[in-house]
């Protein structure tokens, strides 16, 4: 109320003429001020003071005339709805300058002159009240815009509301349009002053019209607005992010907006017209809303749930605004599941069996391996999955020996200067001296001994001192049969040395040790300490697929022998056969494939389980055949099948998650492009020498196509320093805090550079479109940097194209892409793999 | 549109019907009935593939399953040979033997891709009969 409400009887008209008003850049020019041209009652009588003074009245209601355009202009950009707007004269600008001084009363009224009225009246009463007109119509639009938008178009005068008094009255003041002007051939008398002043009321009195018209609307959106842009909040936080909701049906009493998708009567806010209530019926339809009395926040359905009209035009949408929509609607069909039991990474103490690799778990001949997963089942059909790599190349690192040897960077460091008190569980060598008394038994300079923990020290047996020093590594594994290539990665890690004398066997259970490595000859080393050199080809015929051992003795030499790895590789087995039992909450299932060499592929098992589970839920599985070629196995993923609760009446629906996932794309490449221009020629290359592409090039990567697309991916755990301005947060724990504010369990909330990085008292995770893939994911929706590729002849990934071309697309899930840490759709985007 | 120039158009659109007959497929055997090497800027989408078993060729028999996670027998797209690993397929069990038509599996990355059909019991000869769509973009 109390905006200008007796003016909506004012008759508009369509034209109002301007003829007199004074323009920017004249002398009729309104003052930054605000300020008239003053009149100085000492001088004699100028009627062209008189004029001007009225000129640039007409000027401050032209400006009044653009505001009300601006801000109807506005009302159409937030709610598609077109306003009356006056015509005007030209371009203007549409903030008005206001001097409290200047003006006469508020109260609309104008004190014209009379017959008994010297020339000082005009100024000092009659344009005073109408400068005050002005500027209360201008006053009560912007309180009425203020009160609603966002970003109001146009600013108060008076903000902090002293001077300037809101009022549901609105004086005539005698207006009529008179298109007169003070001229000084005119003569003196009253209808000089008084018929420009009636002119300037009158176009007052039709401004104030339009105000008043424009005030109703902003009063009451819902009863003219073709579109509102509604977001749903939940105790403070938001839930479900601003939505565009158009009109689609008026029939005179009930306004109905539909948002997407626009399942038949779901997604809507109806409102009343008779009753001014509204009503949002949601895409579930099992809570009614009951209708709530008109308001720019009105009460929702749940507890601390609000519903907000937004009085600002909606913004461009991101991937992960598209995934809330995707999940508004559940397809029809089965529905894959992730579940809280996985491992990305295989070479930890969650496997027990087969062969551990360097850098994973792995079968390199028929046997049994066991992954230990923890977490929540429901009752169903359970999916496995294990991320594969059939491979002739079996890696094992230095500190993987069975001598508990370790070493930086996971090699294995022979001890050297063995001080007595530190003799272990290895074999030792003399070196130099008379030899020492070790166990009941002499041993003199170059002979080996086996030390043990129980006896941990010795003596020296002479005048001249002996060192001792590790003499050797010994390694357990099983092959299959058949040539294979040895290589070792080492590098001398102390003192100097021009080479180490290795020797190298291979011990087949029960059988004479074959040497592979001939020290009758050092390997040189002729590089700095810790770089690291390898060994040459040396070739290994494994008899069968049993365990041997392989131990690596460091006959001579000086310095500190430190071994990186040890590699054996077979090149003469291109494909294989694997057929493997697997083991699941007491159920059976069987794979029997066929895998290429160095080519990740995915195996899966499927099991069914009548109860639900918690706790450790161990998967093993048992390689049966044909034992020619190792597999690794890299990731495991346990995944549910169920079935979706389809949305009602959402039959015709079902491409709804795809086209949200496309609209992401878009978005996602816009952005990308976006940070491309920005970073112009200092983009980093992501690319490695040969073009190959590594999985920090893929998080790099995701980097670049962040920086305009904060919540593209979800990143677990994030550190309590580690918050980032413009990306949203999730509370994974009970509540944290950041800056001053508790957010409980689900909450999100965005980071602030104002607001600092830092957060407490819980977790967060980082909330995005997109996570990393897991070994389940293959052909999902992956991003992918485009030109990226398997090299199938080095079987290597690579990339075609460096950052600035590698534009992300969207396309289904390989098993190499899995490998490379690339991000696939959230599940909410999915849809069922078949029909 | 994304309001970039960018290397997403394709200049020409290829209806790549797929149809294997019914064949006989012997246990445990696959057959790659479809090879699509797919270079830079080329792109496919399988639309949909659908496989049918016409009969169980080994009468009174109890199929034993070799790949429990893939039906009776079933037929997909693959960028490997490991038939557990599809990019899109259908698997004949009781309910489902078609892909999900409404959501099209794309496929951009320069490489081979196959389509094979596979038996996936030891003990069961099939007749089968797989049908598909793909659209190449070039």
């Amino acid at each position: 109320m109390n905006q200008l409400e007796s003016a909506l009887v004012i008759a508009l008209r369509d034209t109002i003429k301007w003829e007199s008003a004074g323009t920017g850049s004249d002398t009729f020019y309104v003052a930054a001020s605000g300020s008239l041209t003053p009149v100085n009652a000492d001088l004699p009588f100028d009627a062209r003071v008189y004029q001007s003074r009225d000129r640039q009245l007409a000027y401050r209601d032209l400006i009044v005339s653009a505001a009300v355009v601006e801000v109807s202009i506005q009302v159409g950009d937030v709610w598609n709805y077109s306003t009356l707007k006056p015509n005007l004269q030209g371009p203007a600008p549409f903030t008005l300058p206001h001097l409290d001084a200047e003006a006469g009363t508020y109260s609309s009224q104008v004190r014209h002159v009379l017959n008994t009225s010297i020339p000082l009246d005009a100024a000092r009463y009659a344009d005073a009240d109408l400068y005050g007109r002005d500027s209360l119509v201008y006053e009560i639009l912007a309180r009425a815009c203020g009160s609603i938008f966002t970003e109001p178009s146009i600013p108060r005068l008076d903000p902090l509301g002293n001077t300037i008094p809101n009022t549901s009255v609105w004086s005539l003041a005698q207006g009529a349009p008179a298109q007169t002007d003070i001229n000084a051939v005119l003569p003196l008398n009253r209808d000089l002053f008084k018929n420009p002043d009636m002119n300037l009321a009158d176009r007052d009195n039709q401004l104030a019209g339009y105000v008043s018209r424009l005030a109703q609307v902003l009063k009451n959106p819902f009863e003219n607005a073709l579109r509102l842009y509604v977001q749903i909040e939940s105790f403070g936080t938001i839930e479900r992010e601003p939505d565009v909701y158009a009109l689609i049906s008026d029939d005179g009493t009930q306004r109905i907006f539909q948002t997407e998708p626009a399942l038949s009567g779901a997604n809507e806010i109806i409102y009343h017209t008779q009753h001014k209530t509204l009503q949002w019926i949601r895409e579930d339809l099992n809570e009614v809303h009951v209708p709530q009395i008109y308001a720019m926040v009105i009460p929702g359905v749940e507890l601390g749930q609000n519903i907000e009209t937004l009085a600002q035009v909606p913004d461009r949408k991101d991937a992960q605004y598209w995934r809330g929509k995707a999940k508004l609607l559940k397809p029809t069909g089965l529905e894959i599941k992730d579940t809280d039991l996985y491992l990305t990474t295989t070479n930890n103490g969650s496997v027990i069996g087969g062969l551990m690799q360097r850098d994973t778990a792995s079968l390199t001949v028929p046997n049994q391996i066991l992954f230990n997963m923890e977490g929540t089942l429901p009752a169903g059909i359970y999916r496995v999955s294990a991320l594969a790599a059939p491979t002739g190349l079996v890696e094992l690192a230095g500190a993987q020996n069975t001598t508990y040897t370790s070493g930086t960077l996971g090699g294995a460091t022979f001890e050297i200067d063995v001080a007595s008190g530190n003799i272990g569980n290895k074999l030792y060598f003399v070196e130099n001296g008379d030899g020492v008394f070790y166990n009941g038994s002499y041993y003199f300079a170059g002979d080996a001994f086996m030390g043990t923990t129980t006896v941990p020290g010795y003596t020296q047996s002479g005048i001249i001192l002996s060192t001792i020093r590790q003499y050797s590594i010994n390694f357990d594994l099983a092959l299959p049969a058949g040539s294979w290539i040895v290589l070792m990665e080492y590098t001398n890690l102390t003192g100097t040395t021009d080479g180490f004398r290795l020797k190298a066997q291979y011990v087949a259970t029960g059988a004479e040790a074959v040497t592979v490595i001939q020290d009758a000859a050092p390997i040189p080393f002729t590089t700095t300490n810790g770089n690291l050199i390898v060994t040459p080809a040396a070739g290994v015929d494994v008899a069968n697929s049993e365990p041997f051992s392989f131990p690596i003795y460091w006959t001579g030499g000086g310095g500190q022998l430190h071994i990186r790895k040890l590699s054996f590789e077979r090149t003469d087995v291109d494909a294989a056969r694997y057929a493997m039992t697997g083991s699941f909450v007491g159920s059976l299932a069987y794979v029997d494939v066929n895998g290429e060499n160095k080519k990740p592929g995915v195996l899966r098992w499927e099991f069914f389980s009548y109860g639900s589970h918690h706790g450790p839920s161990p998967f093993s599985t048992n390689y049966l055949e044909e034992g020619i070629l190792p597999i690794q196995l890299r990731q495991v993923q346990v995944q549910t099948i169920g079935t979706f609760q389809t949305t009602p009446l959402s039959h015709g629906f079902q491409t709804w998650r795809q086209e949200c996932l496309d609209r992401a794309e878009r978005d996602i490449q816009q952005d990308y492009a976006l940070a491309v221009n920005d970073y112009g020629t200092d983009i980093p290359t992501l690319r490695d020498t040969g073009s190959y592409w590594l999985p920090d090039a893929t998080e790099n990567w995701m980097s670049i196509a962040e920086v305009y697309c904060p919540r593209l991916r979800e990143v677990p755990a994030i550190a309590q320093n580690a918050i980032t301005d413009g990306r949203q947060y999730q509370v994974d724990t009970t509540l944290v805090v950041y800056h001053g504010s508790t957010f409980t369990e689900g909450q999100k909330f965005y980071g602030v550079a104002t607001s600092g990085s830092l957060y407490s008292n819980g977790s967060v995770h980082q909330v995005g479109a997109f996570i990393k893939s897991k070994a389940g994911h293959v052909g999902k929706p992956a991003l992918v940097p485009r030109g990226l590729y398997f090299d199938d002849t080095e079987n290597r990934v690579k990339a075609y194209f460096d950052s600035p071309d590698a534009t992300p697309i969207l396309m289904a899930c390989q098993p190499w892409m899995i490998a490379q840490g690339i991000y696939v759709a959230q599940p909410d985007f999915w849809m069922p793999e078949n029909l | 549109m994304n309001g970039f120039v960018t290397i997403n158009r394709y200049a020409r659109a290829l209806s790549v019907p797929l149809s294997f007959a019914q064949t006989e497929l012997r246990s445990g055997k696959s057959i790659i009935i479809a090879k699509l090497p797919l270079a830079l800027h080329q792109r496919f989408e399988l639309r949909s593939l659908t496989i049918a078993v016409i009969s169980i060729l080994t009468p009174g028999v109890i199929p034993i399953y070799l790949n429990t996670a893939m039906g009776l027998a079933s037929a997909g797209l693959y960028r490997s040979l490991m038939v557990t690993g599809p990019l899109a397929f259908a698997a004949f069990t009781d309910q489902n033997c078609v892909t999900n038509p409404f959501s099209p599996c794309v496929v951009e990355t320069p490489g081979i891709y196959r389509v094979i059909v596979s038996n996936n019991t030891s003990n069961a000869d099939l007749s089968v009969v797989v049908t598909g769509s793909l659209k190449l973009y070039y």
